[in-house]
């Protein structure tokens, strides 16, 4: 090929000028516009300015949620009377949301919260549930994590909130909103096998029967399972991994392999009542919650610690072969049921007017699968509030949850509300569907409902226009008939 | 061997090449300078323009899209545009309030800020066709408005109206098709918000290819 040197070497010159020319352009213009703009404004002319800077931010980070303050405060004021304790301050109905931190941008934006806060305010809810404890990570500064794995704060978090901790800031909003706010631990005695916690420790870990540590894949694929808690089997990795490349894509982030913390091990119990005495004590909550991760799966128990502990009480027996044997589940629930004594206990006495809330699975599915007998702990008065669980998209099924006799039980003795599935990122859930749910559970008057989760309510990631969402949650939350109201007996006796 | 031993030899061959094109067809190496800077400029901040203006305004359907949120979706990309043009365009200070009363009347009347908003029907038919109408009404309503602003120092710019009204036509319906498609196998809304990332994408390209064209037209009608 033929190349005609001179030309290249020109235009290469022409590009070098080019450049030299347009930066030294822009290097003049910004001297003399600075040098024009400090002439012509004054010391105080600049601080109005900025002032006037400051409000447009503060305007536009207001944006899509103007308030209603007013209105809600007055609401807010129908249902909770600030004079009584904060045990009795259960809201006319329960209007709750999870906010978690797992395939959601809430806690890690910097407006996240304020928003988040205002808008469940605008729209008439009365609780959060805001995430503190996942994947063996904390969610607001921790110094009995710190201690254990020489991190406060899931990293990422502390770099999105410098100037102030995630949980004081959502106390602070939601109270300035008349929300209650009741930190969630999520993640229970769950923990990725990679995390921090479990690699340091692995003899806190429990194991199944072969030895393994890792929670077994397809445990929960019974019948009763495989509809049950689909965000936390999905979690759990026992549902088969989705065949869409978008589907791989937003679960590119989820722990591959998880574990469980051993709920007899001292040193676990002792984690995790630092990190609740932690909460209840130095943060103005409300309560907190725990989940169906606060339990044993049934496979799990056969860590060294737990069988000499069995063989101790059993005349050097060891546990049976079968996880599902009767006698050794309920030897495995009652330990579990004393830890939430213990708990329980520890709660009321660091912090008498925080509520203990739990979020757990339908009554004898909890037993079987993860030896949560949370009938026992209802009775024995160590739940103030319970959130079912019932994730179900066919109606007829929902409805068939609501009236089984454990929810009957205890409503008669705690508020009980209904944890209703608002959708994940893989499986969007219509609004039609989330309305005959809550009017279902209206119907059945009881203390209220609560959302899986913030991210699903009116966001990008739902069936719907976000704005359509909106409306609709708007009318179906304020949307309360006298003949609907709860029917609560608080017998906490 | 240091970086710039590398790339010396490499823009060297590139320049060679690019001066020879230029050679044959007779153009100025500074124009496809000047074009290219202008093409690059104008699709990039377009784009950009539209995915900062996500952050303030939710898309949403139709009646979502508030005359506020058009006035402001319109004045963060009359800005870009603005800043890609004043280089090559003298008088062009009132790009900005055009931009921004243009989108601002289009959310006031009944069709909206299309720029903004997603179809309510799932019917990939519907979708296309519609997307083709208010993508055209939208080209055509800017188009005018730009038209009028660059009337005077741009020859021929009568032709920026049909070839925007065009280019609008086209990448909203191939937006709303793809955001369709994408919403068919998600069930999320979010589908739809990538199909006018894709959409606008394409108008940006598009439109900075046809920009190009009105400012530097020997430069269209010899390549």
């Amino acid at each position: 090929m033929r190349i005609d040197l001179s030309s290249a070497r020109s235009l290469l010159s022409s590009l070098r000028q080019l450049t030299i020319r347009w930066l030294s352009r822009w290097v003049q213009r910004l001297s003399t516009s600075r040098r024009s703009l400090e002439s012509r404004i004054s010391k105080r002319n600049r601080l109005v300015v900025i002032a006037g800077l400051i409000g447009v931010l503060i305007l536009f980070s207001y944006w899509d949620n103007r308030p209603r303050e007013q209105t809600v405060s007055l609401r807010s004021a129908q249902l909770i009377s600030s004079t009584q304790p904060r045990s009795d301050r259960t809201p006319a109905e329960i209007r709750g949301v999870w906010i978690t931190n797992v395939a959601s941008g809430v806690l890690f934006s910097p407006w996240g919260i304020p928003r988040a806060m205002h808008q469940l305010a605008y729209m008439h809810f009365n609780t959060v549930y805001p995430v503190v404890w996942n994947r063996g990570k904390s969610f607001y500064h921790s110094a009995t994590l710190k201690k254990i794995t020489g991190q406060a704060m899931a990293p990422l978090l502390a770099l999105t909130h410098p100037t102030e901790d995630p949980l004081q800031e959502m106390v602070r909003l939601g109270h300035r909103h008349d929300l209650r706010v009741m930190p969630w631990f999520e993640y229970g005695f769950m923990v990725p096998l990679n995390a921090a916690i479990a690699q340091q420790h692995p003899d806190w870990l429990t194991c199944r029967r072969n030895g393994s540590r890792q929670l077994q894949s397809g445990l929960l694929g019974t019948d009763e399972a495989s509809e049950l808690d689909s965000e936390s089997v999905g979690e759990l990795g026992s549902k088969p991994a989705s065949k869409g490349v978008l589907s791989r894509l937003l679960s590119s982030g989820a722990p591959t392999q998880l574990g469980w913390l051993n709920p007899l091990h001292p040193s676990v119990q002792g984690l995790l009542l630092g990190l609740v005495e932690e909460v209840v004590s130095q943060y103005d909550v409300d309560g907190i919650q725990f989940d169906d991760h606060f339990s044993w799966p049934v496979e799990f128990g056969y860590d060294p610690y737990t069988v000499s502990l069995y063989q101790a009480e059993h005349q050097g027996q060891s546990p049976p072969r079968n996880p599902a044997d009767k006698d050794w589940i309920r030897w495995r629930a009652d330990k579990l049921s004393h830890f939430m004594h213990v708990l329980h206990a520890r709660v009321t006495a660091r912090c008498p007017t925080c509520l203990l809330s739990l979020s757990p699975n339908p009554a004898k599915f909890a037993y079987r699968f993860y030896l949560q007998d949370w009938r026992t702990w209802v009775k024995q008065g160590w739940v103030d509030e319970l959130v079912i669980q019932v994730y179900r998209d066919d109606l007829a099924q929902f409805e068939w949850e609501l009236s089984k006799g454990p929810l009957q039980e205890a409503r008669d003795r705690i508020p009980v509300s209904i944890g209703i599935l608002t959708g994940t990122w893989r499986r969007p859930i219509p609004f039609e569907q989330i309305r005959q749910q809550v009017e279902s559970s209206r119907d059945r008057h009881f203390s209220g409902i609560s959302f899986f989760y913030w991210d699903t309510l009116w966001s990008y990631f739902t069936p719907e226009a976000p704005q359509q969402r909106r409306r609709n949650f708007e009318q179906l939350m304020s949307d309360v008939s006298p003949d609907t109201s709860p029917d609560i007996s608080p017998d906490l006796s | 061997m240091s970086f710039s031993d590398f790339s010396k030899p490499v823009i060297y061959q590139l320049s060679c090449r690019l001066t020879t094109f230029c050679q044959r067809r007779g153009l100025k190496p500074l124009a496809i300078l000047n074009g290219v800077t202008l093409w690059l400029g104008w699709a990039g901040l377009t784009w950009l323009a539209f995915l900062v203006s996500l952050l303030f305004i939710e898309i949403g359907e139709k009646n979502d899209v508030s005359v506020l949120d058009g006035l402001l979706g319109g004045f963060i990309v009359g800005l870009a545009q603005w800043q890609v043009l004043r280089v090559h365009l003298s008088g062009v200070r009132c790009w900005i309030m055009v931009s921004t009363l243009s989108w601002g009347g289009l959310a006031l009347f009944p069709i909206g800020a299309v720029g903004w908003i997603t179809p309510s029907t799932s019917d990939l038919v519907s979708r296309m066709l519609q997307g083709a109408f208010y993508g055209g009404y939208v080209g055509l309503v800017l188009g005018l408005a730009q038209w009028w602003m660059i009337r005077r120092q741009v020859a021929l710019a009568w032709r920026w109206v049909p070839l925007n009204s065009g280019i609008w036509s086209v990448a909203i319906a191939c937006g709303w098709l793809f955001g369709g498609e994408l919403r068919a196998a998600s069930g999320l809304f979010v589908s739809d918000v990538i199909g006018l990332v894709v959409a606008w994408g394409a108008i940006a390209a598009l439109s900075g290819l046809g920009i190009v064209s009105l400012l530097y037209p020997s430069l269209d009608s010899n390549l």
